[in-house]
């Protein structure tokens, strides 16, 4: 239990007087007022910079030369090598320096398309940005890095088959992308590699859904698509029951919840839809009451 | 932790007691903060589907008499479900705490039918002050004093065409009391300061929309700047070089306008009584007080970005200083 936590309720139910209270959270709880203080100055002058930069360029963007224009985002990127060179890119400096490169690359792709007006497509901005932040991510060993490609990725296949009709292809191919890299990380790397897991699970499967959401109400492969979403939320289920996640559990619950309601209220002629939704909830949310005893021990969470 | 210096504190005819109440606090298994973020959602999305729902298939039953079924089934929930530290417990004191604050949304909505707007604030604020010693959830408390302390703070405001100055010193003083309870630890209060935290923020965003194209030094500020000033200076006290934490804060005070200076010091209260909430809250609130002062300030886009770069490169030079 947390101790100040623990203080705030003795001080409630008066076993504690404040000056009690306050010399034991001191001496518990102790404060670093210089690293406080240092982090946050850091903080706030970093916004404040970054900010006004921003603004500085949006504001002079039409009045600058081209070199100007393409030298700005390389040069950036220069300073994030030389950064990350410097710092070693273990390290937390070096880390930061890698993440502002990975935004650099698409910026300067996207000055290089405009300055050039190279006709391209906006997926032909975005292909090559995933495949350059691959080996970056690679070099960083950073797990969060690779949301990044991950993201980039899923805008390029959204663009590029925003033209097909229907749109249902997107849903499939990239769910079976992903569950691919899944089985090759499950399958070759279990010990060291977990794909499926939280961190990248839930952005994932929330990008699913607002996909799924937009799918129901326009394909004309209704069935289709509702039996592959359900199927897909459903081993999602299983799989986070057998990881032992119990947060990955709820997660999932409600999003097959949540499937469900959308097809329900899509219906015609159901006149019960909101009580069915809402106990669909209710009932998701009894399935991770009842799973708590069962997966609450688990403390290999990402 | 310590539970024996901890319990050396404790007035020795408590002690058993206060050992007991420790014991039963460890013992009792913590739900991650995710989880319970989780199960929230989905008792948000649970009530809102049935509330909406009784709108469809109970249109016989009066509005009022709707909310009170919703009030009373939500308190049997929070009431047969107390203290209960399983996953289930929470879940279903949610759901109930949320059909409790549903029934009192429903009953506030015929009340503003009966009000006829024109009274809606005092009708809000009797509501937030009736349902905050009978229902206590925070959530509930922290959201009707809100609503309340927004209602009262709008029609001040608009009803008596308050200009910068008065509306500054509006928010001061909500301010204060706000911090006056964190710092005398009233616990059961704290919905309320964070409730007068939010009405802060409220009217410095009324009176950014309203008045900061007039201009960016006016009376308020400069007293701020002031304030913050000495501020710091106390809370650096010690320091060789507080100087350059008095002269960052009153030059970013002057910059930023009083509502981003009174969620800077509310920063640092939150981290001197180790509170969290507070900390992040005001964090968020000078990110959104950023954006206000981009969209607010009649201003050419090259000199906010030199008010911004400013102060940004003093707090910098200010950080490395104070680090040597």
């Amino acid at each position: 239990m947390n101790t100040k936590h623990a203080l705030d309720g003795l001080l409630q139910n008066k076993f504690l007087t404040l000056p009690a209270y306050e010399r034991l959270l001191g001496e518990l709880c102790p404060l670093n007022a210089g690293a406080w203080l240092s982090a946050r100055l850091l903080m706030a002058a970093s916004v404040f910079i970054l900010a006004g930069v921003i603004c500085f360029f949006a504001a002079n963007w039409q009045h600058l030369g081209q070199v100007f224009k393409l030298g700005l985002p390389l040069a950036g990127l220069l300073a994030c090598g030389a950064g990350a060179w410097y710092k070693g890119v273990q390290t937390a400096a070096g880390q930061a320096f890698g993440f502002g490169a990975g935004v650099l690359i698409g910026v300067f792709l996207a000055v290089f398309g405009q300055v050039f007006q190279t006709g391209a497509f906006v997926h032909q901005l975005f292909g090559p940005w995933c495949l350059l932040l691959v080996p970056l991510a690679l070099l960083l060993r950073n797990k969060w890095f690779w949301l990044m490609p991950v993201y980039v990725g899923a805008i390029y296949w959204i663009s590029k088959s925003s033209s097909w009709n229907p749109t249902w292809p997107l849903w499939y191919g990239f769910n079976g992308l992903f569950i691919a890299a899944w089985v090759l990380a499950e399958v070759f790397g279990r010990r060291r590699v977990r794909v499926f897991s939280r961190f990248l699970w839930v952005p994932f499967s929330g990008f699913n859904f607002c996909v799924a959401l937009i799918e129901r109400f326009s394909s004309t492969h209704e069935w289709a698509f509702l039996i592959g979403a359900l199927a897909f939320a459903a081993a999602a289920l299983v799989y986070a029951w057998y990881s032992k996640d119990l947060v990955l559990w709820a997660w999932n619950a409600f999003m097959l919840a949540g499937l469900g309601s959308m097809w329900v209220v899509s219906l015609n002629g159901l006149t019960l839809y909101f009580l069915i939704c809402a106990l669909l909830f209710t009932v998701a949310g009894g399935a991770v009451a009842w799973a708590w005893p069962r997966l609450r021990e688990d403390k290999h969470h990402e | 932790m310590n539970n024996e210096q901890i319990l050396q504190q404790v007035e020795p005819a408590l002690r058993p007691q206060a050992k007991a109440f420790l014991q039963d606090k460890q013992q009792t298994p913590e739900l991650s903060f995710l989880l319970r973020a989780l199960l929230f959602v989905g008792a948000l999305c649970g009530a809102v589907l049935l509330i909406s729902d009784s709108s469809f298939h109970i249109l016989s039953v009066p509005f009022w008499l709707r909310g009170v079924i919703f009030l009373v089934a939500g308190w049997i929930l929070l009431y047969r479900w107390r203290g209960d530290g399983s996953a289930r417990g929470l879940f279903l004191r949610q759901l109930g705490g949320l059909f409790v604050l549903g029934g009192q949304i429903l009953i506030g909505l015929e009340l503003e039918r009966g009000l006829r707007y024109k009274y809606l604030w005092l009708g809000i604020t009797v509501l937030a002050g009736v349902s905050y010693p009978l229902f206590r959830s925070s959530f509930n408390r922290f959201f009707w004093c809100a609503l309340a302390v927004s209602l009262c703070c709008y029609k001040l405001i608009d009803d008596l065409s308050l200009g910068a100055t008065a509306c500054g010193l509006i928010g001061l003083v909500l301010f204060a009391a706000s911090a006056w309870i964190f710092i005398k630890r009233r616990f059961t209060f704290y919905p309320l300061a964070y409730a007068l935290l939010w009405g802060c923020a409220w009217v410095g965003g009324m009176d950014a929309f309203a008045h900061w194209q007039e201009g960016l030094l006016d009376g308020v500020n400069i007293v701020l700047a002031v304030l913050a000033g000495f501020y710091l200076y106390k809370a650096l006290a010690g320091h060789k070089k507080r100087w350059l934490g008095v002269a960052a804060g009153a030059v970013c005070a002057l910059v930023l306008n009083w509502p981003s200076v009174l969620a800077l010091a509310g920063m640092y209260l939150g981290h001197r009584l180790r509170e969290n909430v507070l900390e992040w809250g005001c964090i968020a609130g000078l990110a959104g007080g950023l954006v206000v002062f981009y969209f607010s300030l009649d201003i050419s886009l090259t000199y906010k970005s030199l008010f911004l770069i400013g102060p940004g490169l003093l707090l910098l030079w200010a950080r490395s200083a104070y680090a040597k």
